[in-house]
């Protein structure tokens, strides 16, 4: 179900008047039963598989709290390989083997129930779960039904955020009063969102589309596309998340943050740190953590001969973990091997930026008038942003082959030219598209820069605003995403996780 | 008072939506793009919204049959009235409920022209983008074919022709501007309610015939692989025949010409076709149907009777509707 098609609204309206007419008490259950829904719509093999899948770590989890040291490392080690297990037999493995359509390859059941959706998040908030139980940073849930709930949570299943059982639960096991305001400021994210999908990605991504497969474009339109796959995915995938945690704030659940203008950010560690947030900080604390604080690692940092050998080791374990971090974060993504090269590349830049910061930190020291200039800053933040160029090109790209063809038309049939002379609009982008397009990217930098520098979402900076002046901004973004609803509205590019 | 003050501004916020909408529901002739006027005229027909008087001879079919058979020319060989429901992208669908609407809003014809190109056996092609887009069929007759899609396993056809079936019905019922905001757009800078009017009165004035400026280099026989019937399909044609029957209207069931520049290409798919036909009309024999006459064969014409690789041009037409008169005299009587 998309969340932008009539279907998904009528759901959405259902569900939001039964949660709000139904007593307190019985909300959680509107929610389970909205979100099962919500999967069975798309898959119902699926659905019976992870609901499977969930029982068992449910079970795991309950024995697992019980029990202690080794048969307790042990049920934890389960529950992981269960998870993962899953996602291969699932995702992985017809993803490598089979190519075409599983239904038309397996009939109904076994293609309904191979690459559930979301099951890449799915996986990754179960196993999360066990672990945290595990750690005892959460007790097991004693009741089968709201583990349910957790991880089939209609907003986020489709491309999350990832969310922790810890900081989840508990809300939905609350009570939620019908709150107006915090509604409206709801209502506003999601919109905020649809126009981020509607209005700037679904035209860039068919212009992006039209210039890769026509012949005829020429060098600078193709470096023009190349760049606007930061565009495109930048504003689809997070425009899905403000999508999603408006939707949960209307039922009075707040989902954590994904993004945070990442194309500010002046380091690839900043960038980090503001990009699909959620799965940087479940990456860090259930892979790099275990891998650097790990029996093994300690071993290998205490072999050192002395305490430089040491610190040198230390930093050794923290670069490999750091690497397996990328590549797991490559791999997470999708089978093929431009996903796991690109977890390679992010490792290697993360690893050289963490050897040279040294040095950055003694230039600092020396120039720090320089450091502080405005346009150092500037500098900072382009120097990211290129150096995270590939992955949206690689999301947009259907092989190396491909890339190398583009790459080759930039460099051998420029023609700088046709960027004025109308050359731009053969390209799935009419002229109203394309002004469009310009108010659409331009609205979003204005808000970006907002929400950068009053460190606040702007729905809740709409919120404060005088009904005239908040009007104003509903109409307008309400017309912009209305005379958008004619550019085919492709799928979000992290829905396929 | 406070839940009237939530809304309150709840209107207010959304007027642009409501606005639109609006404008939507009640002006569709404004805005709406293609062939919404001969849809719309062919509908206003039969339901007797217009002062036309009633037709003594029908034709039904996809835009061939519109491009090739002239209602005028029969006129002038001695029909009383001939009027043309043809539509560009129909089916059997489109046709069967086409009659039906006309013989219970205008009466009992004398004959009917049916003729479905074998594409229009193999998809449901303008069903949503057209017919339900134009809003050019009842509710329940629509949904009644797409239950019948669905139990015949055609569910990917009919997303094939644009459509997921009910909910897609419904958006076009309710005039959603997910559907109607294209068109909306591509109307800017257009008078269209002009251009629409005319079109209308042009179908009216033509009598629902209608030549094609060149759209496709090559037929869709030419286009197709193979020619793989659907079951609710044919069930459709099956019924409007029994409804002529039923109501003992002549029906003629022809095939208006290929073009011969890629007839042997087209081969692969008339071949089949003709033998489609042929079963169909082993369904209707003539010592028990006498008024069913099942064509289950092709003639081509030479490229400059045509417009494009599937439609006649007025020539052609002349010529084929000549030729049908001539091979059916008694239609006109």
């Amino acid at each position: 179900m998309n969340l932008l098609s009539l279907v998904f609204f009528i759901f959405l309206a259902l569900s939001f008047l039964i949660y709000y007419v139904v007593p307190k008490k019985g909300q959680w259950i509107v929610l389970l039963a909205a979100s099962l829904g919500f999967y069975l719509w798309a898959t119902w093999a699926g659905l019976l598989v992870l609901v499977f899948e969930t029982l068992v770590i449910y079970l795991l989890a309950r024995v697992m709290e019980a029990k202690q040291d080794k048969a307790k490392t042990l049920l934890c080690g389960i529950c992981i390989l269960a998870g993962i297990l899953m996602l291969l037999l699932l995702k992985y493995l017809p993803e490598t083997i089979f190519t075409g359509d599983c239904a038309s390859l397996f009939g109904p059941f076994l293609g309904n129930l191979l690459v559930p959706f979301g099951i890449s998040y799915y996986t990754l908030m179960i196993i999360s779960y066990a672990v945290d139980v595990y750690r005892q940073q959460i007790p097991a849930e004693t009741n089968f039904a709201r583990l349910l709930l957790f991880a089939f949570y209609f907003p986020s299943i489709t491309q999350g955020p990832i969310n922790r059982y810890g900081s989840l639960a508990p809300q939905l096991k609350e009570e939620h009063a019908f709150d107006s305001k915090r509604i409206f400021e709801g209502l506003i994210r999601f919109a905020w969102g649809a126009f981020k999908k509607l209005v700037v990605a679904n035209r860039t991504a068919a212009f992006i589309a039209a210039v890769y497969a026509g012949k005829k474009a020429t060098g600078v339109l193709v470096l023009l596309a190349l760049l606007m796959t930061m565009l495109q995915l930048y504003s689809d995938f997070s425009g899905c998340a403000d999508m999603a945690i408006g939707i949960s704030n209307m039922f009075g659940i707040k989902l954590p943050e994904n993004f945070r203008q990442p194309y500010y950010s002046r380091s690839i560690k900043e960038y980090w740190r503001r990009w699909h947030i959620t799965l940087g900080t479940w990456l860090k604390d259930y892979i790099y953590m275990p891998m650097t604080m790990s029996r093994v690692t300690k071993k290998f940092v205490r072999a050192g001969k002395d305490r430089n050998d040491r610190k040198r080791r230390t930093k050794i374990a923290s670069w490999v973990g750091l690497m397996v971090l990328w590549i797991v974060m490559g791999v997470w993504h999708g089978s093929g091997m431009m996903f796991f090269l690109m977890g390679v590349y992010y490792g290697i830049i993360f690893i050289i930026t963490d050897m040279l910061e040294p040095v950055a930190v003694s230039f600092g020291k020396k120039h720090p008038k320089v450091v502080a200039h405005w346009l150092y800053k500037f500098w900072q933040q382009v120097r990211t942003t290129l150096l995270l160029w590939l992955a949206p090109i690689l999301f947009s790209v259907k092989s190396f082959g491909q890339l190398g063809e583009l790459v080759k038309k930039v460099f051998t049939k420029f023609q700088f030219l046709s960027l004025f002379d109308g050359t731009i609009l053969k390209f799935d982008l009419d002229g109203v598209s394309l002004v469009m397009l310009l108010i659409g990217f331009l609205t979003m930098i204005v808000v970006s820069t907002i929400e950068y520098n009053r460190k606040e979402r702007i729905s809740s900076l709409v919120m404060k605003q005088k009904l005239p002046i908040r009007i104003l901004i509903y109409w307008f973004v309400i017309l912009m995403i209305l005379l958008s609803l004619n550019v085919s509205n492709t799928e979000f590019i992290y829905a396929q996780f | 008072m406070k839940a009237l003050k939530v809304i309150g501004k709840t209107i207010l916020v959304f007027i642009p939506v409501i606005l639109i909408w609006v404008y939507f529901a009640l002006f569709p002739m404004n805005y709406m793009d293609g062939e919404y006027s001969y849809y719309t005229a062919a509908r206003d027909y039969r339901l007797g919204k217009t002062d036309e008087p009633a037709a003594d001879v029908l034709i039904l079919g996809d835009s061939r049959a519109k491009s090739a058979l002239n209602p005028e020319q029969l006129d002038s060989y001695g029909a009383d009235n001939c009027v043309s429901m043809a539509q560009g992208g129909s089916t059997s669908v489109e046709a069967y409920f086409a009659l039906k609407e006309y013989i219970e809003n205008k009466g009992i014809p004398k004959a009917v022209i049916v003729s479905v190109s074998s594409y229009h056996f193999t998809s449901f092609d303008g069903f949503f983008t057209r017919t339900l887009y134009f809003n050019a069929m009842d509710t329940d007759d629509a949904a009644e074919v797409i239950s019948k899609a669905r139990e015949a396993g055609e569910k990917d056809a009919l997303k094939a022709a644009g459509g997921s079936g009910l909910i897609t019905l419904f958006e076009y019922k309710i005039k959603s501007p997910t559907k109607y905001i294209a068109p909306f757009i591509n109307s800017f800078g257009e008078d269209r309610k002009t251009i629409n009017e005319e079109a209308y009165k042009e179908m009216q004035d033509r009598k629902g015939f209608k030549s094609f400026v060149s759209w496709w280099p090559t037929s869709a026989e030419h286009d197709m692989t193979e020619f793989l019937p659907l079951k609710t399909l044919g069930d459709y044609y099956r019924k409007l025949i029994d409804l002529c029957i039923e109501n003992d209207i002549e029906v003629y069931s022809v095939n208006t010409p290929l073009i011969a520049t890629t007839f042997e290409e087209s081969r692969k798919i008339a071949v089949p076709f003709s033998e489609y036909l042929e079963s169909i009309k082993k369904d209707y024999p003539e010592e028990t149907y006498p008024k069913v006459h099942i064509e289950t064969l092709f003639e081509d014409y030479d490229e400059r009777y045509f417009d494009d690789a599937d439609h006649l041009n007025p020539a052609g037409a002349e010529i084929y509707t000549r030729e049908f008169f001539e091979k059916y005299p008694e239609v006109t009587k």
